[in-house]
């Protein structure tokens, strides 16, 4: 007897074109690279006050009974908020102390580096603070210079409480001769509680020795004699209202992480540029579309009640 | 944060998959009396793996679509070549412009020159550009020593860090000692992996009180970090530190600092900047250390799975293929088995 194998192979029918065309679509779903396409995306350079105020423990995060320093706060809502923006996004750090802002890290797409912007980020504290005052009207126009000096499309964000010091005197505003209002887009983004709290103070190194006391700083002179309470910090929102218009910024009070990430993603503030897309799903939805419709029953036809009970008698032979 | 979907709603089309187990019409042959037939094992086998390929492949690809993955993940990354941390000088002095080399008079302000800090920031951007395996650290310094980058592979925010570098006028001030010992501080802690080196860029020297110099010793020994000065001359008193003998106007800050380091037990290397062949010695200085491998992890903002579910789906279709080869599928377009075998 011929030895016979068991099997026959018989090539493949022309029923099963669907088959073929939806393993050559899988096939491309597994090859095809990022395409560059024109989406939606947001700059900016996140610019963090880390004057004294800002260690000051008046933010309560969702479910944490211990409040968090302003900065600590400022720095997670952006730990949170960098997972949330769009791949082709770009981030920068800033800081800002005395007067003026200092960038550390120009804006990088946050996709590639975002452990590397994280990193950065968490480093971000008090400790690089280079002198002691605080003049944030004069740091909100020095965002916008250093925001205009990075690049056209870069915005700002600047997380501050608001606390000025020295104290402005009346009707004291921040010198705006080469800035015009809303030049550079962007957000203040106020944080800290709204009861006024001791500032802790620090060491040059960082070490705590207690709060500042009422005669260590410099208090208002257009209030009576002990009237002026600027040893004691909370988040002055109309202050900061004031110079966002001024700069022509807008302004929102730091709650969620939701809020951040309705201001940063604002449309009026995002630009187009190519992105990388991953575009896998379009030839996998084809291949699978292709498989529903080869093994979707045949739709029910006009056929004879005769004609039914022929086919069901004949048995399937597979 | 673990395993989730992008597009959980996708999997709402899972149901679907099962369709296979609908036997359609046109996949039979009518056959007049089946009892007739011989028992075909194999013959089910095709059949029950068909189904069972196609039911796999729709679920593979429905998975696909809803994007699975990791978020909040890490992934492993294995370092290659020298730590270098570079201590850059932030202070408004680097704002003045570059004196050329070989003048002894003339003027600091000439604005036709660039900036000391645009030099170094070239110097140490092209440094950066040539050693690809390198993990490089940032850090500023005035008043106080800013860590800005830790030490990472993505070379990128480093050169982002260099560049931020050139905006704005300087801070107030140089601390050298306070931070060239923060410098030190980020070696600590970490695998030691080879060669390890702070890189510090400064126009000017600084008195370093006899306390700082010896932390600055013992710190650089510990944790076996050589020290690189890439020094810029600052002013047309600035001593040529490669000279042996200074002139007799030099001031004697950077002359006291470069004899300082002179005399570390730790490696030391001053490079000048209007030295034209500086960076490719301090290229082929770390070249000549060994290093190890060091691995470390990476957090990523999502691990994305897709691709291993295309492609379970893509082998299912070929199963798929080969079940449809060894069947038969039609009396009319193919030999009959049977046939065959009563031949």
């Amino acid at each position: 007897m011929r030895w016979q194998l068991p099997l026959h192979v018989h090539g493949i029918g022309r029923s099963d074109w669907s088959i073929a065309a939806a393993t050559l679509f899988f096939a491309v779903a597994l090859w095809l690279p990022p395409v560059a396409l024109q989406r939606p995306t947001v700059s900016y350079l996140v610019t963090f006050d880390v004057t004294q105020s800002m260690d000051v423990e008046d933010v309560f995060r969702a479910g944490k009974p211990q409040p968090i320093s302003r900065l600590a706060a400022a720095r997670a809502a952006m730990r949170d908020l960098l997972p949330q923006l769009p791949c082709g996004s770009r981030l920068g750090w800033a800081i800002f102390a005395d007067y003026r802002s200092l960038p550390l890290v120009l804006p990088v797409e946050v996709c590639s580096h975002y452990d590397e912007l994280l990193a950065s980020l968490e480093r971000i504290d008090g400790g690089m603070r280079w002198a002691n005052a605080s003049n944030v009207g004069k740091g909100a126009t020095w965002a916008v210079r250093t925001a205009r000096a990075v690049g056209e499309t870069t915005r700002v964000i600047f997380f501050t409480d608001g606390h000025e010091s020295p104290p402005l005197r009346t009707n004291e505003s921040p010198p705006l001769d080469d800035i015009t209002s809303g030049e550079v887009g962007g957000w203040l983004i106020g944080v800290g509680g709204d009861m006024p709290q001791r500032i802790p103070k620090t060491t040059r190194d960082g070490l705590p020795i207690g709060y500042w006391t009422a005669d260590e700083v410099v208090q208002r002179t257009d209030l009576p004699p002990g009237q002026s309470r600027e040893h004691l910090s909370n988040l002055r929102e109309d202050h900061l209202k004031k110079v966002a218009r001024q700069v022509g910024f807008g302004y929102r009070r730091l709650t969620t992480s939701h809020t951040l990430a309705e201001a940063m993603l604002d449309p009026t503030l995002a630009q187009s540029r190519p992105t990388a897309t991953d575009m896998r799903w379009a030839p996998a939805a084809l291949a699978l579309a292709l498989l529903l419709w080869r093994f979707a029953p045949a739709l029910p036809r006009r056929t004879s009640v005769k004609r039914k009970l022929t086919t069901s008698k004949n048995a399937a032979v597979r | 944060m673990g395993f989730d979907f992008a597009q959980p709603w996708l999997l709402l089309l899972l149901p679907l998959t099962l369709l296979p187990l609908l036997r359609r019409r046109s996949d039979t042959l009518p056959f007049s009396a089946i009892a007739w037939l011989p028992d075909d094992r194999a013959g089910r086998l095709a059949g029950l793996l068909w189904r069972l390929f196609a039911i796999a492949a729709m679920a593979s690809a429905v998975i696909g679509l809803a994007k699975p993955g990791h978020s909040g993940g890490k992934v492993l990354h294995i370092g290659r070549g020298a730590e270098v941390m570079i201590l850059m000088d932030r202070s408004s002095s680097m704002d003045a412009t570059l004196i050329p080399r070989d003048v002894k008079s003339g003027g600091q302000f000439n604005s036709s020159l660039p900036t000391k800090n645009r030099v170094v920031r070239e110097l140490l951007s092209q440094f950066v550009a040539k050693r690809p395996d390198d993990r490089f650290g940032f850090m500023a310094f005035s008043t106080v020593p800013m860590n800005i980058v830790p030490f990472t592979d993505d070379h990128a925010l480093v050169q982002a860090a260099l560049a931020a570098t050139a905006i704005g006028r300087g801070l107030p001030d140089t601390l050298m000692g306070k931070a060239l010992l923060a410098a030190i501080d980020q070696f600590a802690g970490r695998d030691y992996s080879g060669s390890r080196i702070v890189l510090v860029v400064s126009d000017g020297g600084a008195q370093l009180d006899e306390a700082t110099q010896l932390r600055i010793r013992t710190g650089l020994a510990r944790e076996r970090v050589g020290l690189y000065w890439i020094y810029i001359r600052s002013s047309p008193n600035s001593p040529d530190l490669m000279q042996e003998s200074g002139g007799q106007y030099d001031s004697v800050e950077e002359m006291a600092l470069h004899k300082f380091f002179s005399t570390l037990a730790t490696p030391y290397r001053l490079y000048q900047t209007d030295d034209s062949k500086m960076m490719a010695t301090a290229i082929a200085e770390i070249d000549r250390q060994q290093n190890f491998p060091l691995s470390y992890y990476r957090r990523v903002p999502r691990i994305d799975y897709c691709g291993r579910f295309y492609l379970a789906a893509l082998l299912c279709c070929v199963g798929l293929l080969a079940c449809r080869a060894v069947q038969l599928q039609a009396w009319s377009t193919q030999p009959s088995r049977f046939g065959r075998s009563e031949a």
